[in-house]
């Protein structure tokens, strides 16, 4: 066991909070985290010396921990169909259980998400950077089929909540099937007897499981 | 009278007294209301096949045995829960007006829409569902038992052809017949019933409380003025929920009412096989194809508007009406007539004088913007119903997108090109404020309407370069003012979503009722400004204070290289854009332009103000703020624009 799963829990949790304050740039409550903990991260060389920012150790590190949570909140919600906020508690658990190669192997099976289910950015892992060479997984974003090829939508992973309700409001919804007719200039799937055009980043969300 | 009824008819009874003169068509885009409408009520709406063309609630009445109905067609929408402003409108209609429900799905895709119908039903009005487009379901394999339909949801079911009139006699046999009750009573299952239920609870039983109830989970604005309830009493149900958020509230709505729909469907809707159209499916992907696509654009671009309504309309018809016609007969005889019964010159002036309401005013209306309006509105129906709108939208939404646009807006931006104060009005099927406002200014600013294109066509005929440059500098002015609206106003991008409906053959008998449709309404708008703006010149001139308006602006014309007399163009423009242009027309006429002045005032006057029509029609849907910061940008920009291009070809020394 050479990698740093020692962190604590609180730990992880300040890297989070520092991540999303420096990336993402969200308030942060230094009150939350003790000064032990800050003094443990600067320690493992995570941390800048005065405990405000995070070193380029501690960045990779963060992004890591960031993913885990998020690829959580993914699988909480498409998967077991626990409600997003209420899944919180749980999806802090369920991060931390999350060790490096089961990480890459729930995002693989997700069909290797962009945004987690409140709309925020998911950090690729070395998966995703991959994917793009198995063109043939089983969940793929419906951007990656191939006209012609048809699948039932597994699930729908766009970035903002109006525009999954978009689908969802015009009919389309997870179990559906689909087929791709085209990619340009505009998407177009069909669905039921009816087609459908739309812009390349909406189809990006529809994740479709082949066959 | 009897005074005993049996128990389980009185409500329904009560219902249908306070109810049967009402009834509303409801249902998803293109799926057929707006024929529906027509069918059963004298009164018309205007039908075609590109989603969202119903932008106003049409009323009309249907006499029936028993008497009369009024019938409402609204809006098109995909869910109770509005997107944009039209489902808006109709869902709030929905809720404060009692009356039977017609629920108008599209038969080969009710397992996508019959949710709505369920949904519908929560309203607890009187239903009927109508299964529309029969023909087109049994092309597509499907086969349904509308008596197992009808049956699991508790309400009469009419498969009908609206087209064809197929069905209609059975729909309006139900009317008669008061058959349409509400729908059987449906309930949600787990922690969203839980929640409901405690709703339900604070807001007494009414007929309408679970519908609002969701309306409370869901987060939407519209609960609130409907039935308010406590705050305490939300926060409990929400907990029951698990304090999820709104869209994730409305997700598992969906869910539920889909669940539903499929179990009432499964013995009542079979997909079979269905008979694909070869020559359609192909037809579809080169449509579709940029390779094959964009030159078939150019093709109907080049028959539709250049030939028929530029060439045909605007030089054939045009040239007929207003020689053959007005200056050769009616214009002579009128001031004849005049001339012996009017001893007054004043007024025979208002009538008959040089300016006069139907020596200039009428003739104007008539001999040369009706024909070019006319034959646009007509190709533009043609384009409507064949389907080939929606894939236009498909191809265009890259280019849209620059300017902060997606490929919805190409409704408002083509049908710009026939009559902008339309098209103003269509904006409304754009689904944020920040796409309607750059639409609304690029019609303004650079799209010309038909009746313009006509007469600049008209103007510039002589100088091929001169036209060439026009149509560069208007199109480069459009997408630079585009791109900039785009980065200057807040907001994201809207993302594009779109069905696309099958290609169908136009019906010659729909485009034609469409396009007198719409004449009919753009001759009662149009024909009283122009009488206005004879009298207002008329007025002007006996006062002198129209002389003195256009000699304060002659500096400006002149800044712009042009004669005086222009300024009197400009200033009538201004009560139609193409007025203006007809009056820079009689001044090529009189041979006082030439090549670089026409090209300056062409584009000058295609970009300056929009006609007062328009004007009005902004304020209406964008309010005094928003059209009066358009209106000094665009005057400012089209003078600027004006004269820099007047250097610019000074400078350059060309002539055209």
């Amino acid at each position: 066991m050479v990698h740093h799963q020692e962190t604590s829990e609180a730990q992880q949790e300040l890297l989070e909070a520092l991540w999303q304050h420096e990336e993402e740039s969200r308030p942060i409550e230094w009150e939350r985290f003790s000064g032990d903990d800050k003094q443990d991260m600067v320690r493992h060389g995570w941390l800048s010396e005065d405990g405000h920012a995070l070193t380029a150790e501690g960045k990779r590190q963060a992004a890591k921990a960031i993913r885990r949570h998020r690829l959580a909140e993914r699988l909480l919600s498409d998967v077991l169909g626990v409600s997003d906020l209420a899944g919180e508690q749980e999806a802090c658990m369920l991060e931390h259980s999350l060790v490096e190669g089961f990480a890459e192997r729930v995002c693989t099976f997700l069909g290797h998400p962009r945004f987690c289910p409140h709309g925020h950015k998911i950090p690729e892992g070395a998966c995703c950077l991959e994917k793009r060479s198995e063109l043939d997984a089983a969940l793929a974003p419906l951007t990656r089929f191939r006209p012609g090829e048809e699948g039932a939508i597994a699930y729908l992973a766009t970035g903002g909540d109006e525009e999954l309700d978009k689908f969802l409001s015009m009919g389309i919804h997870p179990g559906d099937r689909v087929t791709l007719v085209r990619k340009s200039p505009t998407v177009v799937f069909k669905c039921g007897n009816s087609q459908f055009a739309v812009d390349r980043e909406l189809a990006a969300g529809v994740y479709v499981r082949r066959g | 009278m009897p005074t005993a009824t049996s128990q389980h008819e009185s409500p329904a009874s009560t219902a249908r007294q306070t109810t049967a003169k009402r009834l509303f068509l409801v249902g998803n885009p293109n799926v057929g209301k707006s024929v529906l409408f027509n069918a059963l009520t004298s009164s018309y709406a205007v039908v075609s096949n590109y989603p969202g063309t119903t932008v106003e609630v049409s009323r009309g009445k249907l006499s029936l045995d028993g008497g009369e109905w009024e019938v409402i067609d609204t809006p098109g929408m995909y869910s109770l829960r509005p997107i944009t402003e039209e489902e808006r409108v109709a869902r709030d209609l929905l809720l404060r007006d009692e009356g039977v429900v017609v629920s108008v799905v599209d038969a080969k895709n009710l397992p996508r829409l019959l949710p709505m119908t369920i949904e519908l039903s929560l309203l607890g009005r009187p239903m009927i569902l109508v299964c529309n487009l029969m023909d087109e379901a049994e092309t597509a394999g499907v086969s349904l038992d509308v008596k197992a339909l009808s049956a699991k949801l508790g309400i009469p079911v009419v498969a009908t052809v609206a087209t064809k009139g197929a069905g209609l006699d059975e729909l309006k046999n139900l009317l008669v017949a008061q058959a349409a009750v509400p729908a059987r009573r449906i309930d949600f299952s787990g922690s969203l019933r839980n929640a409901s239920l405690v709703i339900e609870e604070a807001l007494d039983g009414a007929s309408t409380s679970r519908f609002v109830a969701l309306l409370h989970l869901e987060g939407d604005s519209a609960a609130a003025q409907v039935a308010p309830i406590d705050p305490a009493t939300l926060a409990r149900a929400q907990a029951l929920l698990g304090d999820a958020r709104p869209s994730a509230v409305c997700a598992e709505v969906a869910r539920q009412f889909r669940e539903m729909a499929s179990a009432v469907l499964r013995s009542a809707f079979v997909q079979g096989m269905g008979r694909a159209s070869r020559w359609r499916e192909k037809l579809d992907a080169v449509l579709l194809n940029p390779w094959t696509g964009f030159p078939i654009l150019a093709l109907v671009l080049y028959l539709g508007l250049y030939q028929f309504v530029g060439v045909f309309g605007g030089q054939v018809v045009v040239g007929w009406l207003e020689n053959d016609l007005f200056l050769s007969h009616i214009n002579p005889w009128l001031s004849a007539l005049f001339a012996d019964y009017v001893p007054w010159a004043t007024i025979r002036d208002l009538f008959v004088g040089d300016d006069g309401i139907l020596t200039m005013g009428i003739r104007y209306a008539v001999a040369i913007i009706l024909p070019v309006v006319g034959s646009f509105f007509m190709a533009f129906s043609v384009l409507e119903d064949s389907g080939y709108l929606p894939r236009l939208a498909l191809m265009l939404n890259r280019l849209f997108r620059v300017i902060g646009l997606n490929g919805r807006a190409v409704i408002p931006l083509i049908l710009g090109f026939g009559c902008d104060t339309t098209a103003t009005m269509v904006t409304r099927v754009l689904e944020t404020k920040r796409e309607r406002i750059i639409a609304t200014f690029l019609l303004a600013l650079a799209i010309p309407c038909s009746a313009q294109i006509g007469l600049i066509l008209g103007l510039l005929g002589g100088h091929p370069l001169a036209m060439a440059l026009w149509v560069m500098t208007v199109a480069a002015i459009f997408l630079v003012s585009g791109t900039m609206m785009a980065k200057l106003m807040p907001g994201k991008q809207a993302r594009f979503f779109m069905e696309l409906p099958p290609l169908r053959w136009p019906s010659i008998k729909n485009v034609a009722s469409k396009t007198a449709s719409r004449m009919g309404w753009y001759f009662l708008e149009v024909v009283p400004l122009f009488v206005l703006a004879s009298v207002l010149v008329w007025i002007g001139n006996i006062t002198g204070l129209f002389p003195k308006v256009i000699a304060a602006t002659v500096p400006v014309m002149k800044a712009l290289g042009l004669p005086g007399e222009a300024s009197k163009a400009f200033l009538f423009g201004f009560f139609r854009r193409d007025y203006g242009a007809a009056g820079l027309y009689e001044l090529q006429k009189a041979g006082k332009l030439d090549g670089v002045q026409l090209l300056v005032s062409a584009v000058t006057l295609t970009l300056f103000l929009p006609c007062i029509a328009q004007f009005m029609m902004m304020k209406r849907e964008r309010g005094w703020k928003v059209t009066l910061i358009m209106s000094a940008a665009i005057l400012a920009l089209a003078l600027s624009i004006g004269w820099a291009l007047n250097q610019l070809l000074d400078l350059s020394g060309a002539s055209l």
